[in-house]
């Protein structure tokens, strides 16, 4: 694939976005990502999605067909413009039989370029709608003319793409210029090569002016020409040519000479200057186009071809399963009753009131009174042990297995769920849970206080 | 993209077990898909990333990680892997622990946590301000993974 120009690439650009709204958004999954992983900003990425669409879908192919097209209608239309340039010069000054008439000759030089000229001028100043007709035509023509459907959207995404720089004028203005440029020039050498191979006398005839009026307008015309070093005939020789094609050289020389000139000043020269001039406004406002990213079609890219976050994956697996915490009673020599309570916040009142013979190990919630309450039950194991827990919190696997480590050091244990403090409500699904672990344990629990349970050994 | 500088920061989102690590990832990165979230604990078991982009420029990686649960007993263990008469600092005794049988068995969630954060240049400690605060949720965390990787 040859590299795309930077406006063949907006364009293909406008191409998708058209397509895709006339058509529903394309399947662009791949594109996305080859878009994304080309980084950049927003435009150098949606215009390498269009790229790759246009690629797949047969785009670029037509759009290299159009401007091979483009590029033969050019070359038909510059041979036709020299065709007719010199066309312009044989009519004008004729087969050398008669004197040539030097005002018709400069009339049929120049008379149709001045006429065309005048109205391209007037276009251009009032453009808004005549542009417009324009587009609309050439829409509507390439609707009617486009076989192929993924072809239908190139001319008028071109044609929008311009638009919005009001740069089809100058495209435009580049062509007409630079055609009537090629034609004057050709006018010009043809009308050389014929006054250098051919003798050519030279008149002007009235019927109602005066001979004045005709020194006048030579030497008006050829006022500019002059300053160039054209050279203007004199009075004298203006109004001999009244009466008939003098036959001396230097007349004949001098009126060649203004012919040229004229030509030269007002026909090659203000086209080569508004073809230039047309040239460098396209050629600035080609290096200003860009995407309009407010448009719809482009802001909705904005998050699919940059998105603001996206998933890594998992860098560590989750294992099979979770580390088990095992319960077994103990079965060492025991004796007595005991409360202890795990992680209890200070709203509640704690321990509640107790049988004398149950004693209260306080509530265990940092390393060291874990650690002395284990040691002390590792040589007292207790008989019967309640945990007091609040199924507010998360039966997380430190307190399970906790609740499986001090179970384990006493002959029977109960998990007493403490209930939510007065004008607070338990979590139904956190309460589950807790169930649920507990069961797990095979421990049993109960939200009421176990007190005659631990006081006596049975229910 | 090789410059250091142009690396994204790499943060692990730390915390104990539902205090919604998930969710402030899906907030953060707008993606409602991102893990699972429920009111079970250890609803996350593995490490999973995601990256935060400005214009296009990746600036933030992002680990969720498991919930921090058995802080307590991590620290005993921790710090009885230091043999007689020896000094550990905190890597050389977080890299035995995790060389060890036990960070594939009982501390295995915390190990995958331990993992990210040394693999990670900062960590966000996550709190749940609705819950009280308990030792196990602001203390041994924190002193576990200061000693480790002295972030």
């Amino acid at each position: 694939m040859t590299e795309l120009t930077p406006l063949q690439n907006l364009w293909l650009s406008e191409t998708i976005r058209l397509r895709e709204e006339h058509a529903g958004p394309l399947d662009d999954l791949e594109a996305n990502r080859v878009a994304r992983s080309a980084g950049g900003d927003l435009p150098t990425r949606i215009q390498c999605r269009a790229r790759w669409l246009a690629e797949r879908d047969g785009q670029t192919r037509a759009l290299k067909h159009w401007l091979q097209g483009a590029r033969l209608a050019l070359i038909v239309l510059a041979v036709l413009a020299v065709i007719s340039g010199a066309g312009l010069a044989f009519a004008a000054l004729g087969d050398g039989q008669t004197p040539v008439n030097v005002f018709w000759a400069l009339g049929s030089l120049l008379g149709l370029n001045l006429i065309l000229l005048l109205s391209w001028a007037l276009g251009l100043v009032f453009a808004g709608e005549q542009g417009a007709t324009l587009g609309r035509l050439w829409l509507w023509l390439s609707e009617k003319l486009a076989r192929d459907a993924n072809a239908a959207q190139l001319a008028p995404a071109l044609l929008l793409l311009l638009q919005r720089q009001k740069l089809n004028r100058w495209a435009l203005g580049v062509l007409v210029n630079g055609l009537w440029l090629l034609a004057m020039f050709s006018a010009l050498v043809m009308l050389l090569t014929l006054m250098a191979t051919r003798r050519y006398g030279f008149v002007w005839e009235t019927t109602i002016l005066g001979a004045d009026t005709f020194v006048a307008m030579t030497q008006t015309l050829g006022a500019l020409p002059a300053l160039l070093g054209f050279s203007v005939p004199s009075v004298e020789m203006i109004r001999a040519s009244g009466d008939a094609a003098l036959n001396i050289e230097s007349a004949r020389q001098a009126w060649a000479a203004w012919l040229v000139g004229v030509l030269l000043v007002y026909g090659v020269l203000p086209r080569l200057l508004l073809a230039l001039f047309c040239r460098w406004r396209w050629k600035t406002g080609q290096a200003a186009l860009h995407l309009d990213l407010n448009l719809p079609g482009y802001a909705q890219l904005r998050e699919r071809l940059m998105p603001t976050s996206e998933r890594l994956g998992i860098s560590d697996a989750a294992p099979e399963q979770l580390h088990r915490v095992e319960n077994a009673a103990s079965d060492l020599q025991s004796d007595g009753a005991l409360l202890v309570a795990i992680e209890l916040d200070d709203q509640r009142p704690w321990p509640p009131q107790l049988p004398k013979s149950v004693n209260d190990a306080g509530i265990l919630d940092s390393r060291e009174s874990r650690h002395k309450l284990l040691e002390q039950l590792s040589r007292f194991p207790p008989a019967r042990l309640a945990i007091a827990c609040d199924p507010r919190r998360s039966p997380d696997r430190g307190s399970l297995a906790l609740i499986a480590e001090l179970a384990r050091s006493a002959t029977a244990t109960r998990v007493w769920l403490l209930q939510a403090p007065p004008g607070e409500a338990l979590d139904a699904e956190r309460l589950g849970d807790w169930h649920v672990a507990l069961q797990q344990l095979d421990l049993p629990f109960a939200d009421c206080a176990p007190l005659s349970w631990l006081e006596t050994g049975h229910d | 993209m090789t410059d250091a500088w142009k690396q994204p920061l790499k943060l692990a989102v730390v915390g104990h077990t539902n205090v919604g690590k998930t969710s402030l990832l899906r907030t953060l990165t707008r993606d409602v898909g991102f893990g699972e979230v429920s009111h079970r604990p250890s609803t996350t078991r593995h490490v999973e990333g995601a990256r935060l982009s400005v214009d296009g420029e990746p600036l933030l990686d992002l680990f969720d990680t498991p919930g921090l649960e058995d802080a307590i007993a991590l620290l005993d263990y921790l710090e009885r892997l230091e043999r007689p008469g020896e000094r550990l600092d905190g890597p050389a005794r977080l890299a035995r622990f995790l060389e060890g049988s036990e960070a594939r068995q009982r501390f295995e969630q915390e190990a995958k946590v331990l993992r990210q954060l040394l693999a990670s240049d900062a960590g966000l400690y996550v709190i749940d301000a609705r819950e009280p605060v308990l030792a196990k949720n602001w203390k041994y965390w924190p002193v576990a993974a200061n000693r480790c990787c002295q972030c």
